[in-house]
């Protein structure tokens, strides 16, 4: 068994997979190929700057020090004379040698990153490219240095874990492996040596434990009685952009659940629950904040999407007052029920406003189908968190056809995003009660066309939280239409997340005439399942 | 040239972002401003040079502009060391 020390916590089991440091030659090279290296780093760190989150900082703090004045001038002068290692040992002495002097754990690692910013330079210089080896299978990554841009490069979920011998826990390679739930280890020289003999790792960061071995390991040899361990939280790209497969709750306990299943969030929280209480005939601000304030901190940090009160049609609630009407499905419901109950959304409101106590909130209203039902919604929100501290996001649930067509007049009364509710939407689109009989070709077809020409009126972040969501053959046609965020059941968290990841681009048109040319629901399923 | 003599207050000194954000501020300005700390001085413009002073908080530094427009560059600078420490 080899040690090692642990980065970033978790463990990992995979084949090895060792990343040789760039191997540079020593030519001379004018100060315009330098300068041209130095363009080409940043273009690449430019094609990545959609990446969003912690990997987003850590290239902006690289393209700063690539843009830094004192080191350009520096190559420049240095390239008049020296060769490409004689000028990567002058900058090191110069620039990265003092920041490793400092007795401070936080200057050694912006060493680190200068080191990695100066090498990635110096790969452009003496290639003239700079493409890596993209991985194709789940590994682990052993390397005496990895690099950000090398890391992020890659598909981040096949990356198991990562051992290293250089690095610190503050580095960026640390903060963001630990943000995806990667596992680092550093480990010695020698340790690193035998690591890379082997063909198969099993890591525990948070023990420090390797174990190397010659044959495949399994997985159930390595847990061996252990509890069984909460999901890591491992967020799925697609096109560069991080894809949020987040969970659709109704309660404080799945909320719990869900994030330790790995959802990335909350994208529906359902508040009807909520509303009755055994003490009262309905839920007081008090009632209210006490269970936002524990979804809250139950999810910790994480996305919460908390949608309005939404009743009628099917749904009632004790000590709600129900209208009688003669087609509740198209009668006052959600959005349209509040407008003529106010008080019941004020409460509600202004519990959130108190659980929220400066966290960032996201609340979205159901049912609106026009500009002035979400006028009604956000002059209400307003006046309630007006001087509320954090980031707060308004949005539509996305259910009634009408709301999807008028969607840049939404956009323009501010609407900052979309969750399209696929159950209800269906049943609106084709004049079908949604808990009758339905079938594939004629309900998913005009949903898909419905949908793809909504995301073609205006730019917004739009999510699925309906049942179509988590119907994973559908998963590369709802990304390709420009879906970002997926709030699908429990259970359906790891699936989605999945095939997000292994999601290639593809040409929503051909696909979706494609399916029309399908006879029957088998034809239609099996030609779903077979996009990449 | 105008000169100027200032305490970090930011907790964490001249560092991470607030040392990003600062470089950021002077290079708004076409002034030549430096950054003097102990016996050693850095460009202001370069978060390389920055960083290695390494300044921790509740120290102080001088800042030196010369240049068209020194003085909007050293107030600008000023206020964002102050503002920083609010953070």
């Amino acid at each position: 068994m080899l040690t090692g020390e642990g980065l970033s916590g978790g463990h990992a089991v995979g084949p090895v997979f060792v990343q040789l440091e760039g191997a540079f030659d020593n030519r001379r090279y004018r100060p315009e190929q330098w300068e041209q290296a130095r363009q080409d780093a940043l273009q690449l760190i430019e094609d990545k700057s959609n990446i969003g989150g912690v990997a987003a900082e850590v290239l902006s703090a690289h393209r700063m020090m690539l843009e830094d004045p004192d080191l350009i001038g520096f190559i420049r002068e240095a390239s008049e004379q020296g060769s490409l290692l004689e000028i990567r040992q002058l900058v090191q002495e110069r620039f990265v040698a003092p920041l490793e002097d400092l007795d401070d754990d936080y200057m050694r690692s912006r060493a680190e990153d200068i080191r990695e910013v100066l090498d990635e330079w110096c790969q452009f210089v003496s290639s003239g490219s700079n493409i890596p080896i993209r991985l194709q299978n789940p590994v682990i990554v052993v390397g005496e240095r990895i690099s950000t841009e090398w890391l992020l490069s890659q598909d981040l979920t096949l990356i198991q874990g990562i051992i290293l011998v250089h690095g610190t826990a503050t580095m960026h390679l640390a903060i963001i492996a630990r943000n995806m739930g990667i596992p680092i280890l550093r480990v010695t020289k020698e340790v690193y040596a035998q690591v890379c003999q082997a063909v198969w790792i099993s890591l525990d960061a948070d023990a420090g434990m390797i174990r190397v071995s010659s044959t495949p390991i399994h997985e159930t040899q390595h847990k061996g009685g252990c509890s069984p361990r909460v999901h890591k939280r491992i967020p799925v790209v697609y096109k560069g952009e991080v894809v949020e497969v987040r969970a659709n709750v109704g309660s404080v306990a799945e909320c719990e659940r869900a994030i330790h299943t790995g959802a990335d969030g909350i994208g529906l929280f359902r508040t009807e629950l909520a509303f009755a209480t055994a003490e009262r005939n309905v839920a007081n601000v008090a009632d209210h904040t006490d269970v936002y304030s524990r979804a809250l901190d139950v999810i910790n940090g994480l996305p919460l999407t908390i949608r309005a009160l939404d009743i009628g049609a099917d749904k009632s609630v004790a000590g709600v007052p129900m209208d009688i009407e003669p087609n509740p499905q198209l009668g006052r419901r959600g959005i349209r029920y509040l407008q003529r109950h106010p008080d019941l959304l004020r409460t509600q409101l202004e519990g959130l406003q108190s659980a929220g106590a400066g966290r960032p909130l996201e609340i979205m209203f159901p049912m609106v189908a026009d500009p002035s039902e979400w006028q009604f919604a956000i002059a209400m929100t307003r006046e309630i968190f007006e001087g509320y501290q954090g980031p707060l996001s308004l949005g539509v649930m996305l259910e009634v056809p009408a709301a999807g067509l008028l969607l840049p007049e939404l956009r323009s009364s501010g609407v900052d995003f979309i969750s399209i509710g696929t159950n209800d939407l269906t049943q609106y689109l084709v004049a079908r009660d949604r808990e009758a009989d339905w079938n594939l070709r004629s309900e998913i077809l005009p949903v898909l066309r419905f949908v793809h020409y909504v995301m073609t009126l205006a730019p917004v972040h739009a999510a699925v939280c309906g049942e179509l969501g988590g119907n994973t053959a559908l998963t590369p046609l709802l990304l390709a239409m420009g879906v970002r965020e997926f709030s699908v059941s429990i259970p359906a968290v790891g699936r989605v997340k999945e095939r997000v990841s292994q999601s290639q681009y593809i040409d929503t048109d051909k696909v979706l005439s494609l399916l029309w040319e399908c006879h029957d629901d088998n034809e239609l399923l099996s030609r779903l399942h077979v996009i990449p | 040239m105008v000169t100027c003599k200032i305490e970090i207050t930011n907790p964490v000194g001249l560092h991470a972002r607030p040392a990003a954000e600062f470089v950021r501020v002077a290079q708004k300005y076409r002034a030549t401003i430096t950054v003097r700390y102990e016996k050693r001085e850095v460009n202001a413009k370069s978060i390389l040079g920055v960083l290695s002073l390494g300044v921790k908080a509740h120290e102080q530094v001088i800042l030196i502009a010369e240049g068209v427009d020194e003085q909007t560059a050293l107030d600008a600078l000023t206020s964002n060391l102050r503002s920083a420490s609010t953070l």
